[in-house]
């Protein structure tokens, strides 16, 4: 699949678009959806909007396909507004929800669809298309009908539709949620090949973090109708710049506390669970925050040395997964959390008093919301 | 345990002995006739005979009378058909509640009684010289048909995703290509199913005609009523013959040429909520399409609003505008023995058929539905036939056998005859109910201990009361609104649509006006009841369901 991607888009676009979005917004009457949206994409990037749903993400990529009407604000491609163009002159590929293929025609005749607007020569046209269904492992099932297809199958053609007149851009709105989750990894992994092999600009919608991080250069999370972080997906995890994100990129335990102390890039923080410190307090003020540290950071029982960290819990549930296992713990104050790790658990039973310790590197701080 | 798919496979029996006595004995008396010289029909002494036949074939007037009802079918078709498709393309576009809620007053006048309607239509066709002409009896026709064709095109436009369209721009087509290749093509079965339906019930038109038209503007269906009339059975069954035989042949070609499952026309699944809060974006198809409904909606309701306001006229004749305001007309029925014993016996039919009608679906729907009847598509079908059958070929029959019976003119007549037009929708409508009920739910009844009788009376007879409750209105409606049959079968008492029928005919007063105001009130009264019931009962089951996931 990798070597007609290549053709179809053409490597000379790669350093060429750039999308920008400068100050969107967009409501339907009284509810604002989008409230001022500004970022920019490189071009060959494969940006992610990420956010719940109601968080303005769809609404955004129809902006950026033409869809929909921002209320106010500009959207550029490659330095010309394209605000006002209809979508059809935009030659920019749209993947659907529910992949809206025309059930009426034939799968290649779906495909075909945009190259027989542009009134293609026969010959050319036939052998796109052609292209275009082998480039997504649908070869030989041009004379099928949609409604003959499995849901994998359609979203297949769906993305072979958009792409076989080769677009600028290529937008993407969750086109993997009715699929099951295996299909789902599988597809996920295979666009990103297909993205990177073309250099073709992808931006996606998901509500998903790990669809998001697998396929992503870029992720931006959305809330309330407004980004809230855009970054690579590692550095998004590592250094969410608040809770809300925080959250949203990856499970996280929380416990609030007081910075009393704060001394350079040090802040110790008075909790219901004792002291802490926190070698990370560049994101936030003095006075009450929340501490977050994810599972994967926590260790039972006390080690040598570097963790200053150390707190008691009890034992509420263990769970062997296989590869993995995780522990349910119980703080003071009936405060719930949880730690993971590779293999099989530690020898604990579900009742007993531990102590779990973390490094002060890895306790994120952050305001009140 | 075994034997209870057969057992309830006998429920379709007193159906199928009503149909047996009512439709198909009567209908093959009237083929019978058109194969005797005379028109006679005796089972002895029967010469078969194609004198009847040769006779269409030969007079050049029957020839004129068929192209004539083909040619004003086929206009009507098309204008109903042009009208119809920018309106629903409008109203399906629009967001939330309001296309159903527009829907529901462009179906106003399908509800009202079709003499209100041909009654407004002889008081304003004159202000514009129409009057007795084909353009007269095409306007009557198409403001007939329009409804149908807007319910059936709305239904089939209402399930076309707009992401269809929209992904149709996204690669490259501009609004006029993605109507054209993509909106237009998926509308097509709607069409067909339309235009087929339409273009049969204008071949058998015969109250419009009859009203509207002009002399020489002779329809199959008022032909064979004047054949009729003048006992000459030969060529009014043989005229009759011809006719069904060409409605069939239109239905199952149009089913042949089109079948409904020729694509899939499936997997545009459900959409997200964003794209129905969208909404329609002013663009020149829904301009047009604004435009237009405006226009259909005007000549929809304008004639109703005409017939309310001329029946507060003061005077003994009818003028538009009235000189003042009079309640003197609705006194005036209330008081005239023949308006109330028409009104009375008008809604006596109409319980009785209601009655009558919704019993034998039920029971012919379980039958269909549970039992294991033999050629259950045939038998499904000729339970449904009587809608595809013309009235006009339904009413000779009917009055044929009325008049052997000598039943013309008693309420047994007058319900047979209704209850015959009510029964395929009264089957069709429990059918539906029973099937999307399945039988899970009585199974479960049975294994918690309740008896089979139990089981049925507790769940499936309480669930399906609602759609019983529908199927008796549409059997009273039916009832209370049928003009043809009740023509035929009247002799000296007459039901309401047949006294206005006369009225409209002889002398016109204004009472007619004053009598179909309170006919479209009595619509509009039992439309917001239902619609303030259904209202309540969507309250009380979200409050149950809250309640039971809350408390």
């Amino acid at each position: 699949m990798a070597d007609v991607g290549r053709n179809a888009s053409g490597a000379g676009r790669r350093h060429g678009n750039e999308l920008q979005i400068e100050n969107v917004t967009h409501g339907y009457g009284s509810l604002t959806v989008l409230n001022g949206v500004s970022t920019a994409v490189a071009a060959g990037e494969f940006l992610t909007l990420l956010g719940a749903s109601g968080s303005g993400k769809t609404t955004l990529l129809r902006i950026i396909g033409g869809l929909v009407q921002p209320d106010s604000g500009r959207v550029r491609v490659g330095g010309r507004d394209i605000t006002n163009l209809p979508p059809e002159q935009r030659d920019i590929g749209f993947v659907f929800q529910n992949y809206a293929l025309f059930p009426h025609m034939t799968v290649a005749e779906n495909v075909a669809f945009s190259l027989s607007v542009r009134k293609l020569a026969r010959t050319e046209l036939t052998k796109r298309v052609e292209e275009a269904l082998a480039l997504v492992g649908l070869h030989g099932l041009g004379g099928r009908y949609p409604g003959q297809l499995s849901g994998g199958q359609q979203q297949r053609v769906a993305l072979a539709r958009s792409l076989v007149f080769r677009p600028s851009m290529l937008l993407l709105d969750e086109p993997l949620g009715a699929l099951d989750r295996q299909l789902r990894q599988q597809l996920a992994v295979e666009l990103r090949m297909l993205q990177r092999n073309s250099g073709i600009t992808m931006i996606y919608v998901t509500h998903d973090q790990e669809e998001a991080f697998t396929m992503s250069t870029q992720v931006a999370v959305m809330a309330k109708g407004a980004v809230r972080q855009m970054a690579p997906p590692a550095a998004l995890y590592r250094e969410p710049s608040d809770l809300m994100v925080a959250r949203f990129v990856g499970d996280l335990n929380e416990l609030p506390g007081r910075v009393t102390e704060l001394a350079g890039e040090t802040a110790r923080i008075e909790t219901v669970a004792g002291s802490l410190i926190s070698s990370r307090s560049e994101l936030a003020g003095v006075g009450r925050v929340t501490c977050a540290i994810r599972p994967e950071h926590l260790r039972l029982g006390v080690p040598g040395s570097g963790s200053l960290n150390v707190i008691s819990a009890t034992v509420r549930a263990i769970i062997f997964g296989g590869s993995w296992h995780r522990i349910d713990l119980e703080l003071a104050d009936g405060i719930a959390w949880r730690l993971e790790g590779r293999g099989e658990p530690p020898v604990v039973n579900e009742g007993d008093a531990v102590t779990v310790s973390f490094d002060a590197a890895s306790l994120m701080l952050f305001n009140k919301e | 345990m075994r034997s209870s798919p057969n057992k309830a496979a006998l429920l379709i029996v007193p159906g199928l002995l009503f149909l047996g006595v009512s439709f198909l004995v009567p209908l093959a008396g009237v083929l019978m006739r058109s194969f005797d010289a005379r028109g006679k029909l005796s089972l002895a002494g029967h010469e078969f005979s194609l004198a009847n036949y040769a006779e269409l074939l030969s007079d050049p007037l029957y020839q004129i009378v068929l192209q004539n009802t083909f040619v004003v079918a086929l206009v009507a078709t098309v204008f109903t058909l042009l009208l119809a498709y920018p309106v629903c393309y409008f109203l399906s576009r629009l967001s939330g509640g309001w296309g159903s809620a527009l829907l529901l007053l462009a179906l106003f006048p399908f509800w009202t009684s079709i003499l209100v309607r041909l009654f407004a239509f002889t008081q304003i066709l004159p202000q514009f010289g129409l009057m007795y002409t084909t353009t007269a009896t095409i306007i009557g026709m198409v403001y007939y048909l329009l409804p149908y064709m807007i319910a059936i095109l709305y239904a089939s436009m209402l399930s076309i995703d707009n992401e269809l369209t929209n992904a149709a721009r996204t690669l490259g087509a501009n609004m006029l290509q993605a109507l054209w290749r993509v909106f237009m093509p998926l509308t097509r079965p709607g069409v067909t199913v339309g235009v087929t339906m339409v273009f049969v019930i204008s071949l058998g038109f015969f109250l419009t005609p009859a009203l509207l038209g002009g002399g020489a503007d002779l329809t199959v269906a008022t032909y064979i009523q004047q054949q009729v009339n003048i006992a000459k059975w030969g060529t009014a069954s043989a005229m009759g013959s011809v006719l069904l035989i060409l409605t069939l042949a239109i239905y199952f070609g149009a089913q042949r040429l089109f079948p409904s499952n020729d694509m899939a026309v499936l997997g545009t699944g459900s959409q997200k909520g964003v794209s129905r809060t969208e909404g329609p974006r002013l663009t020149w198809p829904v301009g047009i399409g604004f435009v237009f409904t405006v226009a259909v909606f005007f000549f929809l309701l304008a004639p109703l609003v005409v017939v309310v306001i001329l029946s507060f006229t003061p005077t003994t004749f009818l003028i538009f505008p009235p000189s003042g305001f009079s309640g003197r007309w609705y006194a005036q029925f209330f008081n005239d023995a023949d308006w109330l014993a028409s009104g009375l016996l008008s809604f006596k039919v109409a319980v009785l058929t209601a009655i009558v009608s919704t019993a034998l679906g039920l029971m012919t729907a379980l039958g269909l539905v549970r039992g294991n009847v033999p050629a259950r598509q045939v038998i499904t079908g000729l339970f449904l036939a009587p809608l595809i059958v013309p009235v006009i070929l339904v009413a000779i029959a009917l009055f044929d056998l009325a008049s052997r019976l000598r039943l013309v003119g008693t309420t047994v007549a007058y319900v047979a005859g209704h209850t015959l037009l009510a029964l395929p929708i009264t089957v069709m409508i429990a059918s539906n109910a029973l099937r999307s009920m399945g039988t899970e739910l009585e199974q479960a009844a049975r294994t918690l201990g309740a008896s089979r009788s139990r089981a049925f009376s507790a769940v499936t007879a309480r669930m399906m009361a609602p759609s019983l409750a529908v199927a008796a209105v549409f059997a009273f409606v039916t009832s209370w609104d049928e003009p043809v049959i009740a023509l035929f079968l009247s002799a000296g008492r007459s039901t309401l649509p047949v006294h206005i029928f006369n009225n409209i005919r002889t002398e016109v007063t204004p009472t007619v006006a004053a009598v179909s105001t309170m006919l479209m009130a009595a619509v509009l009264i039992g439309g917001l009841a239902y619609a303030v019931l259904a209202a309540a009962r969507r309250r009380r089951m979200v409050k149950a369901y809250e309640g039971a996931s809350y408390g």
